[in-house]
């Protein structure tokens, strides 16, 4: 029996003081080895299914298992990369503190970042190709350039699972192609990738499977039967 | 003929001043050393009720009324206060008070020439006490005159209890040796008192314990401590002892041999009941300490009754 | 000038490692974005003082004035305030600034009540508590000194153990609860050693103006570096170099209160910081 990477069951969650539901009965597992994109509507849930998986939201009902256990027990195989948007730019750190960030739970609490760490985080920086940048602070860089020091953030940890929440939003072709091209050697090399999707068209071409929620499953499989027009009728009607 | 005899019943209620429905006089006063005046000149009689706003220990250029404070400022029939802004946060009340009743303050008979500056702790100096004493009598006097005869003849017998003091307090200072005369306190309270006595007077904080101390003031005084030999300063019950803890550290650190010599009561008196919570018990207690401390000859003070002849000496203006 | 004399020093030393460690803390607090929680809670420890001096007096310790007590009221009102802070902003809908602004209102109001009552009461010692409020850093004792000292140590470790978790904390929250690291546990920890600063700095400096040492030197320092390592270096200097000149400047200046030459010179500091740097990147 092979170990799913990513195992939702039941999961169902409201946020406090609204009787709505964000997510309902959410029963879904992502195929190991496989890129695998979230896609429906403004206010699917589909950050929320991430937040909820990471812990940072509580949820009422069900649970997500990775790799057969609980988060807590293997969070050192999970690598998650948040939205771009929550972010302090202003903030004194440059890109290689930022990507050192990704190993401090390797690390341990209260232990001192090496050296060796910051060779880690610098080689993840040149996957990206923001290996130039290292010294640069956050802020003096352009969208594409952020989006892709924060990828090495979550490359650092050598995770086996990826979960990224929009990382294509708002960046340049190059940095676009740069991230599929990642996309592809993580895969070449067994791990598992999900991603929250912004752009419906582009799917197809780049994931092998796709899960449609509006705060339900709408349906999953393969991108090709997915994105049919029905499904995607459903989806992205009104009521949803 | 009866109808003479109310018509002048009537008039003579109504030129009495208005007072408590039982006869009696309620007077308040803002520091214990005020109340005390009053106390002696109205004592041996219920007909008087006296009441101080500021108890033992509490520092009168900080007070803030409360609003117990304002009801029974607004019930008292005379009120008593030291001036010379001692009650830095009662100015404002005290002269809305005095639109409608006698608010007096007991120093306002002290030409500018006998005041130190701004200084208010005047009754440091038994002498300017006594002219304040003048001040309560002939107001109660004025106020009552049904019992002003025993006004009269209580505050001669204070009068002359506080010419005693003022003499003995001369003496013992005078027996401190001249080169140690020097009185080193939290604030500059003593002000009155080095002037009258003839001792060098230094305060830590200035003359309202709301001015921070200054570093210089405190580097100042250790240097003369050390230079002056001086064996000893003195903290105040009103006042934290904080900068003359600093004080001592700092003269010791330049080698002085010099103590704590005693807690001094400056802007407050001791507890009610107390010796020290009378004006003479509480400038006896100081003295003698100054005095000890300073090595001087502590002598006790002691005041006989005087005679009739001495009292009728006493004079009251 | 002044020659330094014993008392001068102490006021020296204590000066400039306290504003050092206010530079130190001061600058995880503005990170943090956590200002208004150190105003609310330098403000709410007056409460806790006169707790403690009531406490003090009821006990029969110095008539009231039993420092330990005072303090250790302090730093409890003050926790309880950035805990209740903490607790309305992750629990109710309340905007930050109300939740802060209704903490600090009723935690200082209710220490103004607890002092007028205090201010009534017979043979206390309470003279001079509203010290609290503007400090009173000429008469610092070598108590005091080693006070801060200890203070100094256990800041300085705390931060080299948790400098990555602060850091982490600061920037990213969100992330930082994704590696496993317990947020709160970290973020009590920074309130910690908040709270230790403050205490300690409450007496030397007074409650209204620790707040200023603990933000003017972390911001200023930000306008000349972008790397956090050198903001924190540099903060704590300025933090200590303010506190050091503002206490000689006390000791050489009659009549010059300690604590406003400190936020002056911090202020003195900050503008010209602001003007020439308002370009930086």
């Amino acid at each position: 029996m092979s170990i799913l990477p990513f195992h939702v069951q039941n999961l169902s969650l409201h946020y406090g003081g609204q009787s709505a539901e964000a997510l309902s009965d959410i029963n879904w597992s992502a195929p190991a080895g496989q890129l695998s994109a979230i896609i429906g509507p403004n206010g699917a849930g589909k950050s929320t299914l991430f937040k909820a998986a990471m812990g940072l939201l509580n949820a009422q009902k069900g649970q997500v298992q990775f790799f057969g256990e609980n988060l807590d027990d293997v969070r050192g195989q999970v690598s998650y990369m948040p939205q771009r948007t929550a972010v302090d730019w202003d903030f004194p750190v440059n890109a290689l503190d930022v990507a050192t960030m990704g190993l401090y739970a390797q690390i341990g609490w209260l232990k001192r970042i090496k050296r060796t760490h910051k060779e880690q985080a610098m080689a993840a920086l040149e996957r990206v190709k923001m290996a130039d940048h290292a010294h640069k602070q956050i802020g003096a860089l352009s969208g594409g350039q952020q989006q892709r020091v924060f990828l090495a953030r979550a490359l650092a940890q050598n995770a086996d699972l990826y979960l990224m929440d929009e990382p294509f939003a708002g960046i340049d072709a190059k940095t676009q192609d740069l991230i599929i091209d990642i996309f592809h050697a993580l895969k070449a090399a067994g791990k598992t990738v999900i991603v929250v999707h912004h752009d419906l068209h582009s799917a197809e071409g780049i994931f092998d499977e796709v899960l449609l929620l509006n705060k339900r499953v709408i349906a999953h499989g393969a991108a090709s039967e997915v994105l049919s027009e029905t499904h995607l009728k459903t989806a992205y009607s009104a009521h949803g | 003929m009866r109808f003479f005899g109310l018509i002048i019943g009537i008039l003579m209620i109504l030129a009495q001043p208005v007072q408590a429905s039982d006869g009696s006089l309620y007077i308040v006063a803002t520091t214990g050393q005020v109340a005390d005046i009053v106390k002696n000149v109205a004592k041996d009689t219920d007909h008087v009720r006296i009441e101080a706003l500021m108890g033992t220990g509490v520092d009168p250029h900080l007070y803030r009324p409360t609003r117990s404070d304002i009801a029974k400022l607004s019930k008292a029939d005379m009120v008593f206060y030291n001036g010379l802004h001692l009650e830095g946060q009662m100015v404002e009340l005290l002269e809305k008070m005095g639109e409608r009743k006698p608010v007096i303050p007991v120093t306002e008979r002290l030409s500018e020439a006998e005041l130190l500056g701004h200084d208010p702790h005047v009754w440091m100096d038994v002498k300017k006490w006594l002219m304040a004493s003048d001040v309560v009598t002939l107001a109660l006097e004025d106020f009552d005159p049904a019992y002003g005869s025993l006004y009269h003849k209580n505050a001669q017998f204070y009068k002359a209890e506080l010419v005693a003091l003022d003499d003995y307090v001369r003496t013992q200072i005078a027996s401190i040796p001249a080169d140690k005369r020097l009185l080193i306190t939290a604030h500059d309270a003593f002000g009155y008192f080095g002037d009258a006595y003839g001792i060098e007077v230094v305060g830590l904080q200035g003359l309202s314990t709301e001015s921070e101390a200054g570093l210089k003031v405190i580097e100042d005084t250790a240097n003369l401590i050390a230079s002056r030999k001086i064996p000893a300063v003195f903290s105040e019950t009103s006042v934290s002892a904080r900068n003359i803890n600093a004080l001592l550290a700092g003269a010791k650190a330049r080698g002085a041999e010099v103590a704590l010599g005693g807690t001094l009561y400056s802007d407050s008196m001791g507890s009610e009941n107390t010796k020290e919570g009378a004006y003479v018990g509480m400038m006896v207690h100081n003295v003698t300490n100054i005095v000890n401390a300073l090595g001087g000859e502590v002598v006790a003070f002691i005041f006989p009754p005087p005679t009739p002849e001495q009292l009728a000496a006493v004079i009251v203006k | 000038m002044v020659s330094i004399g014993y008392n001068s020093l102490l006021v020296l030393c204590g000066a400039l490692v306290l504003g050092a460690l206010c530079g130190l803390v001061g600058s995880f607090i503005y990170l943090r974005k956590n200002t208004l929680i150190s105003d609310a809670t330098s403000h709410a420890t007056l409460p806790g003082i006169g707790i403690g001096f009531l406490v003090a007096f009821a006990l029969g310790w110095e008539q009231g004035r039993h420092l330990p007590t005072l303090l250790a009221g302090a730093a409890l009102t003050g926790a309880l305030a950035a805990f209740t802070i903490g607790w309305m902003q992750r629990n109710t809908r309340l905007n930050n600034d109300v939740a802060v602004g209704a903490v600090l209102s009723v935690f200082y109001g209710a220490g103004i009540v607890l002092l007028s009552i205090i201010q009534r009461l017979e043979n206390a010692s309470q003279a001079a508590l509203d010290s609290f409020l503007l400090g009173q850093i000429a008469g610092i004792s070598i108590g005091d000194i080693y006070l801060i000292l200890i203070l100094c140590a256990v800041t300085i470790i705390c931060t080299l153990l948790l400098l990555k978790e602060l850091t982490l904390l600061c920037f990213d929250e969100e992330f930082a609860h994704t590696t496993g690291m317990s947020v709160s546990k970290v973020d009590i920890a920074l309130i910690c050693l908040m709270l230790g600063v403050v205490c300690v700095g409450l007496r030397m400096v007074g409650l209204i103006l620790i707040l200023a040492l603990l933000i003017i030197p972390p911001v200023t320092a930000r306008l000349w570096t972008d790397k956090l390592s050198n903001m924190l270096w540099l903060s704590s200097a300025i933090g200590g170099l303010c506190a050091l000149t503002g206490a000689y400047l006390s000791a050489s200046i009659e009549h010059l209160p300690a604590g406003a030459a400190i936020v002056l010179c911090a202020a003195a500091l900050f503008f010209p910081s602001a003007l020439f740097r308002r370009h930086a990147a």
